[in-house]
């Protein structure tokens, strides 16, 4: 749940007012440099028995280019922590890289990666974040704000008091990804605890718009985030889907993450390199 | 009362002006004289005059029969026109009611706002709202009075109308540089907007009834004829057809707005008068049973006028102004209600001596209590939202302005100064950051972040916080060239000590005002202006063209990615730079015949630069000037207005505009299986051209009047904006989708009087 920012959704429920008709139209933009993209980092699992780790490498491409995101193979990839502990990713799949071990929570944790004689660097420190007390389904009526008729995935959690909160919660239903691009994923795939402070909070559907069949295993991942890594992804889900074309949306910039380029600052990455405690839940609808 | 009225005595070449009050004074040798009398709307007049002593003299002008068939731009064919040979004023625009019916509006709805953007140097910021950029500048440096009084957020149906009941408006005059020193608070303009005096002679109403609003408006003398009044309201019925609607959740909701305006007047004997009004509107939305949200403005203002002697004319004007928002977030999550307002308390003390013909001092003094309350969270039901106000802000403005108008002939000059001052008060609790800074660049990661809060200040309530004063310097000057022609010359100088905090493409009714405070500083701004202004074939001819440059300071941005709602500490998301504008503006009017109307060519650079908080900031776009988000190249309006006989008028209007500045991104890539596309540097790339005509053929006869008008004519795609997103059969590929608001929109408008 999160309430901060939630002006736009204002302008977004309302942006049929605004947005009038659309066309897709041609237009020849000059090309950017190739940047390297980061995307995972390490994770501690609150009662899980899997230590992978995994960070997945990539770059930019051209705008209309149709393959899928390019692999960044060969890096070198290496996280360490305070205590003098490196551990070396190994490359699995083209641009996957992966370790095992257990990060600690509060722990700050070192991301360094050298490819094409560039060498990157970011860090982030392990959050700590709440279990997730149920996972269950709610049955929704069509509405105009989240769609279809169906079943929903809602969970329980109780926000720890005294502290700031940030969360993002990551759905899969049969192995797959709920997220799809939508501007409003900043107002529930991600969230913080600004006026809901130790609070309880029940039957918060996080993809309110992903409807569940019967049959079907859903897991729920209660992931922490830092007030930096909440605002990149704030930014970066606002921009992303139909999240410039309204009147209401603010002006589109690079969303700047936490990896820098050491070798050549100009030529910096893009991503980010995410250290966080994660809760997990599933369940499965009754056929 | 009749303003602006001129009054000349020919014999002796004299020639003076009745005030916005209608006020006026003449120095007369003793002996009998001529007065002639010209006004906007009336029938010029003539009257003898013999003087002994002092003498207080009412002139009574006789309106000109202003049937609906006159509704044209040719109805002021006699007036004066908008820019004063005559006079030093430069940099003004004026329209009038008529002018505002007349000019074609999406459906139908004659809008004062949407009317300004045709002449030179206003634009709209995009065909959906009514924002409007001034001379380049941003929608919050606009200081919009409505009778004086503020109106913090001037926008219906989230920007698409302006709160202006046009058949409540009197007039609508902008002042786009020498600003005179009465007015301060914003860098770019002043809109001042008078409500219509009701007629003190008869009692008559009106309506209109359109396709998305009616209208009606009642007027007539107070008992005793010692005064008039008007009530005017309009209602928007969107939402009945919402309640036809089969959808149940369709009709659960809820849209629609109104307005009510209301204005009296009374006659405090000779030279006195009593005028009391108020504009009190409103917007609700209820989405089905999930969300929703009510705004509106209060606004009200007591004046009293009065001569004294008769040199002297006396002004006390109190106003209110009150904004507010609430929204109830009900869907999935625990529910909120979130609620905002702004509320100012103004005085206003104004002096005009009429020292002779020749000389005018204009003084005055003016305070304003601000108390804005940015935002109350409260739950709804049994939500556990814990109720949580963010700090209130205080303040209070205030302003002392003396000018000096002189005239010699052939020379004419108006200097003068406002000395204004903002204090930041107490109650509240200032944060103080590491090395005083608010906000930093990590140069590492090439990103602003939150400066880190070391501790904090309390102060108590009342108690200064920050306060801030300047000396704004306001001079213009004119020199004629013969009969009716003059070449004006002025600078201004302005200050703007509250800001609208929103980073969007064009403002919303949930925006709020964040005064300046200990880390916010003022935003300046100097202007100069030179012009040639004429008229031609017996005044039925007029030309103006002015040419400016502006200097902008310490302008306020916000940081890409900013957290501005709900936010108490804005001074981390702000940075400030500089601005500069320069611009070529030429207008002409054609005043009378069967076609009428006007071209307004406008040929304008604004830009910005933020050079970095220090060293290792590059700044944006590397510290180098770009373009501000209004920026036009080039901007052609074209009215025409041709009275095809007694009973239709056609009028149209052709609008030719450079794309504004946009920024395109540079290329793709995947985070979490969403396609996210890259950008460069700001604004460096431009939206296609802007072009469209709009049509309206209107029909009077007997007091009632059936308008047609067709919007955007030739179906024109004009871009709103041009985003990027994933091809939806294709999820990696991205594709560049262009929004237009608008296609062609019929309208169809019937008003009666009665």
């Amino acid at each position: 749940m999160t309430i901060r920012a939630r002006a736009p959704i204002f302008a977004a429920g309302l942006a049929l007012l605004g947005s009038g008709c659309e066309r897709v139209v041609d237009l020849d933009l000059e090309p950017g440099p190739v940047r390297l993209v980061i995307e995972g980092g390490v994770r501690r699992p609150i009662g899980g028995t899997d230590s992978t780790q995994t960070i997945r490498l990539t770059t930019t491409d051209q705008l209309t280019s149709d393959r899928p995101p390019p692999p960044v193979r060969g890096a070198l990839v290496e996280v360490s922590d305070e205590q003098g502990h490196t551990w070396r990713f190994a490359e699995g799949e083209p641009g996957i890289y992966r370790a095992a071990f257990w990060p600690v929570v509060g722990e700050r944790y070192l991301l360094r990666i050298e490819v094409d004689g560039e060498r990157y660097e970011g860090s982030d420190v392990v959050g700590a974040v709440p279990p997730i007390d149920s996972l269950y389904f709610e049955f929704e009526e069509s509405n105009i704000a989240v769609g279809d008729e169906g079943f929903r995935a809602a969970i329980d959690y109780t926000d720890p008091a005294g502290v700031e909160n940030y969360y993002l919660w990551e759905q899969l239903i049969d192995g797959e990804s709920s997220l799809t691009p939508d501007p409003g994923n900043r107002f529930r795939v991600i969230g913080d605890d600004s006026f809901i402070d130790g609070a309880r909070i029940t039957a918060y559907q996080p993809y309110d718009e992903a409807i569940v069949e019967p049959g079907q295993t859903v897991v729920v991942r209660q992931v922490a985030l830092s007030e930096r890594s909440y605002r990149w992804l704030f930014a970066l889900f606002e921009q992303s889907g139909d999240g410039q074309g309204s009147i209401f949306s603010v002006p589109p910039a690079s969303v700047r993450g936490n990896v820098a380029n050491l070798t050549n600052p100009e030529h910096y990455p893009l991503g980010y390199f995410l250290a966080a405690q994660v809760a997990e839940a599933s369940a499965t609808l009754a056929p | 009362m009749v303003r602006l009225a001129v009054i000349t005595v020919d014999s002796l070449g004299i020639r003076v002006e009745s005030n916005q009050d209608g006020f006026y004074a003449l120095v007369l040798p003793a002996g009998a004289h001529e007065l002639r009398v010209r006004a906007v709307g009336y029938t010029p007049l003539t009257t003898p005059i013999r003087i002994g002593e002092a003498t207080t003299l009412d002139l009574l002008l006789t309106p000109k029969p202003l049937e609906l068939e006159e509704v044209t731009v040719a109805g002021r064919a006699e007036n004066t026109p908008d820019i004063d040979p005559a006079s030093p004023e430069m940099s003004v625009t004026r329209l009038d009611l008529e002018t505002i019916k007349v000019t074609p509006v999406v459906l139908g709805e004659a809008d004062p706002i949407r009317s300004l953007t045709l002449l030179p140097g206003v634009s709209a910021v995009s065909d959906f709202s009514t924002g409007i950029s001034v001379r380049g500048g941003g929608t919050d440096q606009n200081l919009i009075l409505l009778d004086e009084s503020t109106i913090y957020n001037p926008a219906h149906v989230f920007g698409f109308f302006s709160v202006f009941n046009a058949e409540a408006i009197d007039h609508v005059e902008l002042y786009k540089g020498a600003i005179p020193a009465r007015y301060g608070g914003r860098l770019s303009s002043v809109l001042d907007i008078r409500q219509r005096e009701g007629n003190a002679s008869e009692f008559e109403g009106s309506g209109t009834i359109g396709l998305l609003a009616s209208r009606a408006t009642f007027e007539g003398p107070l008992p005793g004829k010692v005064g008039s009044f008007l009530v005017a309201g309009r209602r928007t019925y969107a939402d009945l057809f919402l309640k036809l609607s089969s959808d149940p959740d369709l009709n659960k909701s809820v849209a629609y707005f109104y307005d009510l305006n209301a204005k009296t007047n009374v006659r405090l004997g000779q030279t006195g008068a009593l005028m009391l009004s108020g504009y009190f509107g409103r917007d609700r939305f209820k989405i089905a049973d999930r969300f929703s949200a009510s705004w509106g403005n209060e606004a009200a203002t007591l004046r009293w006028n009065q001569g004294v002697g008769n040199r002297l004319f006396s002004k006390v004007t109190l106003t209110y102004s009150d904004y507010d928002y609430g929204i109830g977030f009900l869907g999935s999550g625990p529910a909120i209600d979130w609620s905002s307002r702004i509320r100012n308390l103004d005085v206003n003390v104004d002096q005009t001596f009429y020292l002779d013909n020749r000389n005018t001092i204009e003084a005055g003094l003016q305070a304003t209590d601000l108390d804005l309350r940015p935002a109350s969270i409260r739950p709804i039901g049994d939500s556990p939202v814990v109720p949580t106000d963010l700090q209130p802000r205080f303040g209070l403005a205030t302003a002392a302005h003396l000018s000096h108008e002189v005239d010699f002939g052939p020379v004419s000059l108006r200097y003068g100064v406002r000395l204004s001052g903002f204090r930041r008060r107490g109650a509240a609790t200032v944060a103080r950051y590491a090395d005083d800074a608010p906000i930093v660049y990590n140069a590492t990661l090439g990103r602003y972040e939150r400066g880190v809060v070391v501790d904090s200040v309390r102060y108590g309530p009342g108690e200064t916080i920050v306060s801030y004063q300047a000396l704004e310097p306001r001079v213009s000057a004119r020199l004629s060239l013969g009969e009716s022609k003059s070449l004006k010359a002025s600078f201004s100088r302005t200050r703007q000590y509250l800001q609208l905090v929103s980073n969007t493409n064009s403002p919303t009714p949930v925006d709020i005002w964040e005064p300046v405070g200990t880390y916010l500083t003022p935003q300046r701004a100097d202007q100069v202006a030179v012009g040639y202004a004429g008229t031609f074939g017996r005044d039925r001819y007029e030309i103006t063209v002015e040419a400016y440059y502006k200097r902008l300071r310490d302008v306020a941005d916000f940081i890409d990615g900013a957290d501005l709602a709900l936010n108490d500490r804005l001074e981390t998301e702000t940075v400030q730079g500089t601005g500069r504008g320069v611009g070529l503006e030429l207008y002409l009017r054609k005043r009378s015949g069967r076609l009428s109307g006007w071209v307004s060519y406008t040929l304008s650079r604004a830009e910005q630069r933020f050079t970095g908080l220090d060293d290792a900031d590059p700044g944006i776009n590397g510290g180098a000037y770009y373009p501000a988000p209004y920026d036009r190249t080039h901007d052609l309006s074209v009215v025409a207005v041709y009275r095809k006989s007694p009973t239709w008028t056609i009028g149209s209007t052709f609008l030719l505009a450079s794309g504004l500045p946009t920024t395109y991104p540079e290329s793709r890539y995947d985070y979490g299986g969403l396609l996210i596309v890259e950008y460069g540097d700001r604004n460096t790339s431009r939206l296609p051209l802007y072009h469209r005509l709009d049509v309206t053929a209107t029909r009077t006869w007997g007091g009632k009047q059936l308008q047609f008008g067709l919007y955007n004519l030739y179906n024109r795609f004009n871009a709103q904006s041009i985003a990027f997103r994933s091809v939806e059969s294709q999820p990696t590929a991205a594709e560049a989708v262009q929004t237009s608001i608008f296609g062609i929109v019929p309208s169809v408008s019937f008003s009666f009087r009665f």
